[in-house]
């Protein structure tokens, strides 16, 4: 019988459990074999070559060929893994959680200095704040596609 | 008997650290948030204990999805900076003897 998860009523995230881990493990790994400067340079070298060698699925390949955070979180990524893979491209933490806004660095910035992302209309999917999927993708990203 | 003396946190995001390297710490964004340190660096200068229990996260540096306690005693005399992607942290590393120190 599939678990009840009431979290995943929670708007603009995905919950890291046990599910996701089973899903995400080789990614995961993926991204601690990039904590050696070695791994970093052949992985720089040919990203494909290098994913290659990991029994990941097509579709977390490519969702680190684009790297698309976002995406590598659904298919099981968790964000303290998927992080060297941006500080391998010498992305700031900063810019790897703008980029999965939709928002620029600056925009981000704002945003946190400001106090953070608001709660109000973010408890539950189907309200109306901020990191609702009707909102996405927000800051810049969000304005030019209007 | 021991005593306990105090005890004293810190935010741990990452990008303060990265702050600190890339030598941002006075820029207005960053400049609230390092002065906010000040009091409790003095205060810990001025309140030296014999003993640090350092507890901390594990943002995925020792410890891969092959194996996560929820919690580790780290007992090593020393443990080196990780390598988060960026290169290792240029934090000050130093060995403690078990005896006394001799110059």
């Amino acid at each position: 019988m599939a678990l009840d998860k009431p979290y995943q009523d929670i708007p603009g995230t995905i919950i890291f459990d046990a599910d996701q881990s089973r899903k995400g493990y080789h990614l995961n790994q993926f991204c601690m074999s990039l904590m050696k400067a070695e791994n970093r340079e052949r992985f720089k070298l040919d990203q494909r070559a290098y994913l290659n060698e990991w029994p990941m699925s097509e579709e977390q390949k490519q969702a680190v060929l684009t790297m698309d955070l976002n995406r590598a979180m659904a298919l099981g990524g968790n964000i303290y893994f998927l992080a060297k893979i941006g500080a391998t491209h010498g992305l700031s933490f900063q810019q790897m959680a703008g980029s999965m806004t939709g928002m620029s660095e600056e925009e981000y910035r704002a945003m946190m200095l400001a106090g953070g992302r608001s709660i109000e209309g973010n408890r539950h999917l189907g309200e109306d704040g901020s990191a609702q999927p009707q909102h996405q993708p927000q800051g810049q990203a969000g304005r030019k596609g209007n | 008997m021991a005593r306990i003396t105090a005890s004293v946190y810190t935010s741990h995001v990452p990008a303060i650290g990265a702050a600190i390297d890339l030598g941002k710490t006075q820029e207005p964004y960053w400049q609230p948030l390092f002065k906010g340190y000040e009091f409790s660096k003095q205060w810990m200068k001025d309140n030296k204990p014999d003993v640090i229990f350092l507890v901390y996260n594990d943002h995925a540096t020792a410890f891969s999805l092959d194996m996560i306690p929820t919690f580790a005693i780290g007992t090593a005399a020393e443990f080196t900076p990780a390598d988060e992607g960026f290169g290792p942290r240029p934090v000050p590393t130093r060995t403690w003897p078990a005896t006394s120190p001799t110059r």
